[in-house]
């Protein structure tokens, strides 16, 4: 219900603001720091929402992680990242211009830092992959507070990654398995209740523990196919 | 039905001539605990598995829970006497003798005898890892969670190793719940419930698929 809800505000929220900020701003966008090419193994992904909020996920091959607090405010070709501080104190301002320089690339440009080459002022980000399921699937997960811990795991015995997922909830933990290269079809149910599901063609999720409630798992895989159908549609 | 008739004859004729039909309440599997220990499997230190046609699988499990499969090993049966032709070791003569139905007690001469216990076919993931082993594909078998950590939720389970290094399969028992449905990859089996309440997983690259398929297909029609 949580998932619905999350994206039922943003949609609402979304015909007021475009007005004011980029539409082409919105969305998931990723620092490419290694080699070309999307991974989830050590990236920085920033997702800029219509109601002026950032969600960061970052990646360093091990431990996924989430932050929410953060927003934005767009005026002109400036954007300014907004950090909060402690309750008494002004939050910290980060303002850079930016540029689209296609759909998919996103350029900061630091003016106020003093910097020796120009550009190492500059900053590029790209535009998440709607092919990344397993990374929208995290996603959609943060956006709705439930990522609490996600242990990455890259070419196990399980496929191309696994992430050990823990929810909100200390016992409601899960296992996704993410391989682009296969497709994944079908659920396994225990007593009548799904344990393993298919959240998409490249990603299973798979049920650990007992003192798990039912629905909260079902919740779950709605939350992941709610994000990832989203950014297909978007995509579209 | 004539066709039949003699097929069955035929049957019949060669079992006899093999005299492995003399004593067909001995086929199945059969495991040992150490002196003292309470006839469970999971106290077994040794499984033997009797097959029809004379095949003896043997499954050695060491402390750490580990099981080592061999399957070049014989057994004949003839009345009340059973012979096992080892390919390593000098062949044993026995004395087969039942206790009930579930304990089959070897005696050999001065020797003192050794009593096995059956496998009862609901030991659910037991009965899983023997009935894989059976299929002669298996090099190893790990039980793990002997520390309690459940592993992908299951509280028992173990990775089967096959003669081959490019896949391995994971069993996860569930006693007392039952899982049906399918999860597919590429369209091949990926997780699949092989007995009520035992799931199989496939680890290894697609593959390794098609083989997994058959191992535990196998399992479930037998």
């Amino acid at each position: 219900m949580r998932g619905l809800l999350g994206s039922l505000l943003v949609w609402l929220a979304l015909p007021v603001l475009t007005a004011q900020a980029d539409e082409q701003l919105l969305g998931y966008w990723y620092l490419e720091e290694g080699a070309p090419g999307f991974t989830i193994d050590d990236v920085h992904i920033g997702a800029l929402y219509a109601d002026g909020t950032i969600l960061n996920l970052s990646s360093d091959g091990k431990e996924v992680s989430s932050y929410t607090s953060a927003e934005y405010s767009v005026e002109g070709d400036e954007i300014t990242f907004i950090y909060p501080r402690g309750s008494d104190e002004e939050p910290e301002r980060h303002p850079y211009r930016y540029e689209l320089i296609d759909s998919d690339t996103l350029l900061y440009t630091d003016e106020a830092g003093d910097y020796e080459n120009p550009e190492d002022a500059k900053t590029y980000y790209r535009r998440l992959p709607d092919n990344a399921h397993l990374t929208l699937a995290l996603l959609g997960l943060a956006e709705n507070g439930q990522l609490e811990e996600a242990e990455l795991e890259v070419d196990s015995d399980f496929g191309e990654r696994s992430v050990l997922v823990t929810t909100e909830d200390p016992f409601a933990q899960f296992i996704l398995f993410s391989d682009r290269r296969q497709a994944f079809r079908g659920q396994i149910n225990r007593n009548g209740v799904p344990v393993v599901s298919t959240v998409s063609r490249h990603l299973a999720a798979f049920r650990l523990g007992t003192a798990y409630p039912d629905e909260a798992f079902d919740e779950m895989i709605m939350i992941m196919q709610e994000s990832i159908a989203s950014a297909q549609k978007a995509a579209d | 039905m004539i066709k039949v008739k003699r097929r069955a004859l035929a049957i019949a004729l060669c079992l006899f001539a093999m005299g492995v039909s003399a004593n067909e309440g001995i086929q199945g599997a059969w495991f040992r605990v150490p002196d003292g220990a309470g006839p469970i499997v999971e106290n077994a230190e040794y499984i033997m598995v009797m097959r029809p046609g004379g095949n003896l699988v043997e499954i050695f499990i060491d402390p750490s829970n580990r099981m080592e499969i061999f399957t070049e090993s014989r057994f004949e049966v003839t009345g009340k006497d059973l012979t096992f032709a080892f390919p390593d070791r000098d062949q044993s003569h026995h004395q087969i003798g039942f206790e009930g139905e579930d304990t089959l007690v070897l005696s050999s001469g001065s020797d003192r005898s050794m009593e096995f216990h059956a496998l009862s076919g609901k030991s659910g993931l037991w009965s899983a890892a023997v009935k894989l082993a059976e299929s002669g594909e298996v090099r190893s078998i790990q039980l793990l969670n002997g520390d309690g950590r459940h592993i992908l939720g299951a509280p028992k389970a173990a990775r089967v190793y096959l003669d081959s290094v490019r896949g391995s399969i994971l069993l996860l028992g569930f006693e007392g719940a039952r899982s049906d449905g399918a999860v597919t990859r590429q369209g091949h089996d990926w997780v699949v419930p092989v007995s009520h309440d035992v799931v199989a997983l496939a680890l290894g690259p697609e593959s390794f698929l098609p083989r997994f398929e058959r191992l535990v297909r196998g399992l479930s029609t037998r």
